[in-house]
């Protein structure tokens, strides 16, 4: 990637044949592994609420220590949310992680940021977006996920997919695994 | 339309948001910077995003119509 060339040149890489092979990746990982999927609606009031908190946070007053915990968590949590679109999930499930594992290394300061209604405001948020991602769950391919792509022993990993198409999103994929097994 | 639900899809995603971009004789990083809203001073943070977005971890060997396409990704 050259970042001083024009623009032109990075989008001539992507070639046709590469995003039709991209839309048929995209497809299948849509079915075999998708990744947990938030509502628009859901991250639209989580930003503002977070914004709200992050005014209320920097207005308060609260010991430093436990002031600038809530705001780093809450910027974290904004940033990962406005990157939803790019990234994922990940980035908000670990900033949900990181936040929990706060109360059992620092559970002084957690408990302190909770004696102040910006705290308390700021748990009730983390206690909600912990709910809503654990909510959201792949069970349908989590079987075929582990018993066939993935296991731990598949070094190769490879997946072979036949494909008859003459427009990928209308077509039916047929993907066979690498033992013949038809799949779909 | 495919869902956003997995890293493949959102490279799609983001290629589609390239592939719009009138003036493609800008400077590269500087159409990158804003399409990741990253600030300017963090270079470090733009790659990063790039190599986040790049990151689909597995090797795909597809065969279309008779042909062999092989896509890898690391």
């Amino acid at each position: 990637m050259q970042l001083a060339t024009p623009f032109v040149g990075f989008t001539n890489n992507f070639k046709p044949e590469v995003v039709f092979g991209l839309k048929i990746i995209a497809d299948r990982f849509s079915k075999i592994i998708p990744e947990k999927e938030l509502d628009e609606d859901f991250l639209s009031s989580l930003l503002a609420d977070i914004e709200e908190l992050v005014r209320r946070a920097k207005e308060t007053e609260i010991e430093e220590d436990v002031k600038v915990f809530i705001l780093k968590a809450l910027l974290d949590l904004k940033r990962a949310v406005e990157e939803y679109n790019l990234l994922g999930v990940k980035p908000i499930e670990q900033v949900v992680k990181s936040n929990f594992g706060e109360i059992i290394i620092n559970h002084d300061k957690c408990e302190r940021s909770r004696k102040d209604e910006v705290g308390i405001g700021f748990w009730e948020m983390f206690s909600r977006v912990a709910s809503v991602i654990t909510v959201f769950s792949f069970p349908p391919a989590l079987d075929y996920y582990n018993t066939h792509y993935f296991l731990p022993d598949d070094t190769s990993q490879v997946i072979e997919a036949e494909v008859s198409p003459s427009s990928v999103e209308e077509e039916s994929i047929a993907i066979v695994a690498r033992d013949g097994e038809q799949r779909h | 339309m495919i869902p956003l639900n997995n890293p493949a899809s959102r490279l799609l995603a983001f290629i589609e948001k390239c592939q719009g971009v009138r003036d493609k004789k800008q400077r590269t990083d500087e159409v990158l910077y804003d399409l990741l809203n990253v600030d300017k001073s963090r270079p470090d943070l733009l790659l990063k995003k790039m190599g986040e977005l790049y990151s689909i971890p597995i090797e795909i060997k597809a065969k279309v119509e008779g042909m062999t396409l092989i896509l890898r990704f690391t």
